[in-house]
């Protein structure tokens, strides 16, 4: 099978692959959706007991457990790491990510946690990407494109949204939009969805009926954007809070998991509707039967908020999606009982149309992704009539989300690390480049005892500026003799006899060493306004480092990336 | 085929440099058992699309092939000559003649005609008196045959912006693997070409051996001299 491959042009091999990688995350993600319903469905039977509260708990430490001591993986809801191995790792993702995150989700939003099934299914299908792509032997920019594959066609096949996980792979993990790599995704979104469809059937999650918006309803939509955007700052900032205060508290991940799981169980007594991935919320309120007032709408509004910040915050498997989604619809019921409330008299859309437009907003100011929270209402509700609302929502909340968080809640956690790095920017090319590749050993190396003549001869032979100084017995490294500090000198004959190298030799010189970065490199160069810079490790003289060397490789980094 | 040293040769960039590059997929690569070689082909084209600059002195100089200079009516020979090359353009010309060079089945004749079309844009290589020796820019080193000449006269002049404004009416096609053979068979077909006579005679030309006997008069008389 290799060898076929192999004889195709690279754009049709990738498409290949695509199709594979399609149908194996498709089948990921509808393994999780059954799964899901069968658990939910056998726990209903014991809902109703007073007991229930203890399920999240139990839910979220048996999770916490699995990942941590059964297979080992790290925690989170995983988008970041997702983003860190295409940008940094070639797109290399560990096996088992592939279902790691699939069971430990499961635990955590079948007991009734709340958080969403869709991050979890995002690694696996990339997970899955990747190790297609490795066993097909792929050089790390054609497995990036796979990754991207496995991500689309697991948001594709869960929502049964093609769109939606094309759009959401190139906006929130590619980060760039190129032929290369749309076809592929799009290859690999369409047969996932088609396999959801053959397995599950072909059903709009949230159908919506016909909407008659008027002029008030387009007015009210900035509104409800701005409203959108407020309620994603403060979740974000919740969720990073809370995760704080519990990586804070003593004890074992699992114990903390299992308190952010009792919390939201007690919650769950009192109000049900926090509890799960919630989906059932969003299809009352989209089908108008969601009959509460303004009051009550908060109430449960800010209750999922704090119960999805609990669940995730205490290290709780799941993603940001679902509740995000449930989160968007009651911003949107809230926003349309006051509207409902203080002007009476006009003719609202009703609380489906604010319900759908507040889904998008969320979504959108949160991802920090504008074109997906399109789509994925678009999709998941099956009304093309409501698309103008919707831009115009999606659009704003993000320009104000970001405002107040400059980062999306997948990135925050790379750029607090300080790991975030885009495609096609300076830190990216300068990531690429190592100190190996850009050192220069042909240095001429002199000795601190060398009189200043002897240096004039090596100056005559050498075309460098800069002449390290080592220690001629341990080999150390001393100085740097800088050509443009001794120029004055170096010609009168009567000097030339008299000094010596340590007498003009700058020992008080910056170094760096084969483990830095080439971003601190840079900043040395530019405090110290230096061209030159001697790699020191453990004390010894490796070579230079130079900015017209960098330059030629930047330079070729930068031609060798333009896609043919 | 080129191995990981000669391409990081070829491209002066350090060794550590084109492993990467490799692993990352940004270079054309093949593998064969086991072992990762780069086409030379391939990264000819690849270097020339992105403009990347290519140190072309540390290729293998034509391997162990002799590199002497052969015989004028040799290489012509070799190349073969054709009558009535059909065309309106030099473009459509070149494509034509390129079609007609012998090369062995795995060179990429469609390759060839692009590499003279290019050369033929930078400047015209019509040297006057109706004749043009059409050429790639650079010296073939991969090419795996001996230097040849492919004479293609052509069913009607073009005009190929020649230094003198003259259509041309024969074309010598000159492939060559470096660039010291390159310029020993176009200084002595120049030689020839210098002459008035010659010139007069070539247009005669009605089937290839009059040619290769014009050349071998040509060429005796030269070395002669």
């Amino acid at each position: 099978m290799h060898r076929y491959l192999y004889k195709l042009n690279e754009r049709f091999q990738l498409i290949c692959i695509a199709v594979v990688v399609g149908i194996f995350a498709a089948l990921a993600s509808v393994a999780l959706n059954r799964g899901l319903v069968q658990v939910s469905e056998w726990l209903g039977h014991f809902r109703g007991n007073w007991y229930a509260f203890v399920f999240p708990a139990v839910g979220a430490a048996l999770s916490s457990i699995f990942l941590h001591h059964v297979v080992k993986d790290y925690g989170g809801h995983g988008v970041p790491e997702v983003i860190y191995s295409i940008s940094r790792r070639g797109g290399l993702l560990r096996l088992r990510s592939s279902y790691s995150r699939l069971v430990a989700c499961l635990l955590t939003i079948a007991s009734g946690g709340s958080a969403g099934p869709e991050a979890p299914v995002v690694i696996s299908g990339a997970s899955i990407g990747s190790n297609i792509g490795t066993f097909f032997r792929l050089k790390d920019r054609q497995r990036i494109v796979t990754v991207e594959c496995g991500a689309a066609a697991a948001i594709a096949a869960i929502f049964n949204a093609p769109v939606t996980g094309i759009v959401f792979t190139l906006e929130a993990i590619a980060g760039e939009w190129s032929p290369t790599h749309l076809i592929p995704v799009s290859i690999a979104s369409v047969v996932a969805t088609e396999v959801s469809r053959i397995l599950q059937g072909n059903q709009i999650p949230f159908e919506s009926r016909l909407f008659h918006i008027s002029n008030w309803d387009m007015a009210a939509c900035i509104g409800l954007a701005v409203l959108s955007a407020l309620v994603s700052i403060s979740l974000m900032r919740m969720l990073r809070r809370f995760s704080g205060r519990f990586k804070s508290l003593p004890g074992l991940p699992w114990m903390r998991a299992a308190m952010g799981g009792t919390l939201v169980g007690l919650m769950g007594l009192v109000l049900p509707h926090v509890l799960g991935e919630g989906y059932e919320v969003i299809r009352t309120i989209i089908e108008e039967e969601f009959s509460s007032g303004m009051l009550l709408a908060g109430v449960v509004l800010t209750a999922k908020m704090a119960a999805t910040a609990l669940t995730i915050g205490s290290g709780g498997s799941g993603g940001l999606f679902a509740p995000c989604l449930v989160i968007g619809s009651l911003t949107g019921l809230f926003f349309h009982q006051v509207l409902d409330t203080a002007m009476p008299a006009i003719d609202w859309a009703g609380q489906s149309y604010f319900g759908l437009l507040g889904m998008a907003g969320v979504i959108s100011g949160v991802l920090q992704a504008p074109m997906t929270g399109v789509f994925l209402v678009v999709e998941i509700t099956g009304s093309y009539q409501v698309l103008l609302s919707v831009v115009l929502v999606a659009v704003i909340s993000v320009t104000v989300s970001q405002f107040f968080e400059p980062s999306s809640v997948y990135h925050q956690e790379l750029v607090a690390r300080g790991e975030l790095v885009k495609p096609r920017t300076d830190r990216h090319i300068l990531s690429n480049l190592n100190m190996m590749e850009v050192l220069e050993t042909d240095c001429h190396i002199v000795r601190p005892t060398m009189r200043l003549k002897e240096l004039v001869d090596i100056v005559r032979r050498s075309h460098r500026n800069y002449f390290p100084v080592e220690d001629p017995e341990s080999g150390d490294f001393l100085g740097m003799v800088h050509l443009d500090d001794i120029r004055s000198y170096l010609f009168d004959p009567y000097l030339q006899d008299t000094v010596l190298v340590e007498q003009v030799m700058e020992s008080n010189v910056e170094t760096v060493s084969l483990d830095d970065d080439l971003e601190r490199v840079f900043e040395i160069f530019d405090r110290t306004g230096a061209w030159s810079l001697p790699v020191v490790q453990d004390g010894k003289f490796l070579g230079l480092i130079s900015k017209a060397t960098i330059l030629d490789h930047y330079r070729k980094e930068l031609l060798v990336n333009e896609e043919s | 085929m080129l191995t990981i040293d000669q391409a990081a040769k070829l491209l002066g960039m350090p060794k550590a440099t084109v492993m990467r590059w490799v692993r990352q997929g940004k270079l054309p690569t093949r593998e064969v058992e086991g072992q990762t070689f780069i086409p030379q082909e391939d990264l000819v084209r690849w270097a020339r699309k992105r403009n990347i600059f290519l140190h072309r002195e540390v290729l293998p100089a034509g391997g162990k092939r002799s590199s002497k200079p052969e015989s004028l009516s040799v290489i012509v020979e070799r190349g073969g000559i054709f009558f009535g090359v059909k065309g309106r353009t030099p473009t459509e010309v070149l494509r034509r003649s390129a079609q007609l060079i012998p090369l062995p089945p795995e060179i990429d004749k469609n390759f060839i005609a692009d590499l003279l079309i290019q050369r033929e844009k930078l400047a015209s290589t019509g040297i006057g008196k109706g004749v043009a020796i059409p050429h790639p820019r650079y010296p073939l080193e991969s090419l795996e045959v001996p230097a040849l000449i492919t004479t293609c006269f052509l069913a009607e002049p073009v005009d190929f912006k020649a230094i003198d404004g003259k259509p041309v009416f024969v074309l010598f096609v000159l492939l060559s693997s470096t660039t010291k053979l390159h310029l020993h068979y176009l200084s002595r077909l120049s030689f020839c070409l210098r002459e008035p006579e010659f010139v007069t005679m070539l247009s005669e030309c009605k089937k290839p051996d009059d040619l290769l006997r014009l050349l071998k008069e040509k060429e005796a008389a030269m070395d002669d001299a």
